[in-house]
């Protein structure tokens, strides 16, 4: 089942086309990729799905099990809600919040009770405040983070910050996880581990991931199928192994004669 | 806690200790207390920075006075008070809902603009605010007691909204607004009703003010009104509760004890916050919280640290 349809979807900034006609899918419980040379719109994409550009041509549509959504001019929290839930690729954690609350601001939004409960701490508020810390607490174990629940966010080495970011993520309940360069700043070790963790995450919380990565040797043995964009328009799609023949890829990234 | 502070302050004052100068004080730093705490929820958790405060305190005075003026008691002062409060968060989100979508220094300009209309319809409020001389010869109904519950009141709200999931997307937004908002966080909602429950509780404050110093006059809130609050915000700790407090305290009794020098208070009150920016630019308290617990942690790992002294000794 399509869980996630980008249909002839477009973007301008002024002049410049970022995003350029592209018309892409993930499936349900799918791990695919997003390759493409620096500024070939890959970010700009991730934005227009989560809602914080809007397409200025085409249409995303998400598919719930019940009914489908067309996400264009939703904000984002909205579309978080419906469930999308992404990552940066230049990390940004709530800094000056412990990676407790970090999760627990993502865990928080499902659960619900009004501020005049909070204000004279009711017994529901306890009770769902309970909740959140429950949720938060199987995220964090889960990710291995459950140690530095105490940690100030921005006290972290980096590859700590990415697995914050995830369980931040992952704590919306998303049933499409956007991953963007979550390798970046890693060594090879640390790469590998990731790997293991994605795999990981798609079984347990069976969600399908889009990631968009530069390191090759992810993406090839992670992904199911990628698509190659290349300024703005997507040049290639398939899977790893159709990918690393294709002849535009291949000029693409190293340059063509 | 609390009580002990309330009842040692209220023995100091029956058996006449505290006298009336340093009573006016006392108010003083009760009514910058709530002003302080509030606009700390609006400026130091949610990262808005708001300079109407005075405005919306303004709202709460008149409204006070002018239903005091209709019924002199204590259920004048309460549902004074309360229209204040109600009339403000309305006010506020009014401005909220078009300003909040400004940044920064943007949004400081719309606020101040805001609360100077609201002072230019102080002023010329007709029979109703009587103008540039403002209202005169509102019964004195607020006391110690009263203005304790007020602050206690004001802290309450603004510790149990911190500590809450409301607080807590305050906060994120605070600290990154786009990944809030990507985490499920309706920015635009929560940034609203943080400036509408500081700008309630401004009006409080409001109310406290009406209701003791007898006199009020559009210019008693205008931007240096506004300021005022700032600093005392800056200087505690903006994202601290507790900093508000010590700040409201330790400039309140600060501005008391100069005010023998007169000229030279100003320049010493500068001088006094000049060195406190430069030596802690966090605020006396940072985002920290004071509380019993850490006195306590920190009281014992010194008690700790000098038994090990000794023991090597």
């Amino acid at each position: 089942m399509i869980k996630l349809k980008v249909d002839n979807v477009s973007k301008y900034f002024g002049g410049l086309t970022a995003v350029a006609d592209v018309s892409m899918h993930v499936n349900e419980g799918e791990l695919v990729g997003l390759i493409g040379p620096n500024g070939a719109g890959k970010t700009t994409l991730f934005n227009l799905l989560t809602g914080e550009d809007e397409p200025d041509e085409g249409k995303i549509i998400y598919n719930d099990d019940r009914r489908a959504y067309e996400l264009n001019g939703l904000k984002p929290y909205k579309i978080n809600q419906l469930g999308l839930a992404r990552t940066f690729q230049n990390i940004r954690l709530f800094k000056k919040m412990t990676v407790m609350d970090n999760v627990k601001v993502a865990a928080g939004q499902a659960v619900d009770y009004n501020i005049i409960e909070a204000i004279v701490r009711d017994p529901r508020f306890y009770k769902q405040e309970d909740v959140i810390a429950a949720k938060a607490e199987s995220v964090m174990k889960m990710m291995d983070i459950w140690e530095l629940r105490n940690e100030l966010s921005s006290a972290l080495p980096y590859g700590q910050q990415r697995r914050v970011e995830i369980a931040r993520a992952l704590a919306t309940d998303p049933k499409i996880l956007l991953l963007d360069e979550p390798a970046a700043g890693m060594n090879p070790q640390e790469t590998k581990d990731l790997m293991q963790l994605v795999r990981q995450i798609k079984k347990q919380f069976k969600v399908s991931v889009l990631l968009i990565e530069h390191d090759m040797s992810l993406v090839m043995n992670l992904c199911e199928r990628i698509y190659v964009l290349d300024f703005g328009k997507l040049i290639a799609q398939g899977t790893p192994e159709e990918i690393k023949h294709d002849p535009k890829v291949i000029s693409a990234y190293l340059g063509g004669e | 806690m609390c009580l002990a502070i309330y009842g040692i302050v209220a023995v100091l004052i029956q058996t006449g200790l505290l006298s009336s100068f340093y009573q006016i004080t006392l108010i003083n730093v009760c009514i910058n207390i709530v002003l302080a705490v509030s606009l700390n929820l609006i400026i130091g958790f949610t990262g808005q920075f708001s300079l109407g405060h005075a405005g919306f305190m303004s709202i709460g005075a008149y409204a006070t006075a002018i239903v005091l003026r209709m019924m002199p008691n204590m259920y004048g002062l309460l549902i004074g008070a309360i229209v204040g409060m109600i009339l403000a968060g309305v006010a506020s989100l009014a401005v909220a809902i078009p300003t909040l979508r400004l940044r920064g220094d943007y949004l400081a300009i719309a606020t101040l603009g805001f609360s100077e209309i609201i002072r230019i319809i102080m002023v010329n409020g007709g029979s109703l605010t009587n103008g540039a001389a403002g209202l005169s010869g509102i019964p004195k109904l607020n006391d110690w007691t009263i203005s304790f519950v007020a602050v206690v009141l004001a802290v309450t709200v603004v510790a149990n909204v911190i500590r809450s999931k409301a607080g807590r997307n305050c906060i994120a937004i605070r600290d990154d607004e786009i990944a809030a908002e990507d985490m499920g966080v309706n920015t635009t909602m929560y940034k609203t009703m943080a400036f509408a429950i500081g700008a309630m509780l401004a009006a409080l404050a409001g109310a406290m003010y009406a209701s003791y110093f007898y006199v009020i006059k559009p210019s008693t809130f205008n931007f240096n009104a506004s300021i005022n609050v700032l600093i005392i915000v800056v200087f505690g700790g903006i994202g601290s509760i507790t900093g508000s407090i010590i700040g409201s305290l330790v400039l309140g009794v600060l501005t008391t004890m100069l005010q023998d020098l007169a000229y030279l208070r100003m320049i010493v009150y500068a001088v006094v916050l000049i060195i406190i920016m430069i030596f802690r630019p966090q605020g006396l308290l940072g985002d920290r919280e004071f509380s019993m617990r850490t006195f306590k942690r920190w009281m014992t790992r010194r008690k700790g640290t000098a038994a090990d002294d000794k023991a090597e000794g």
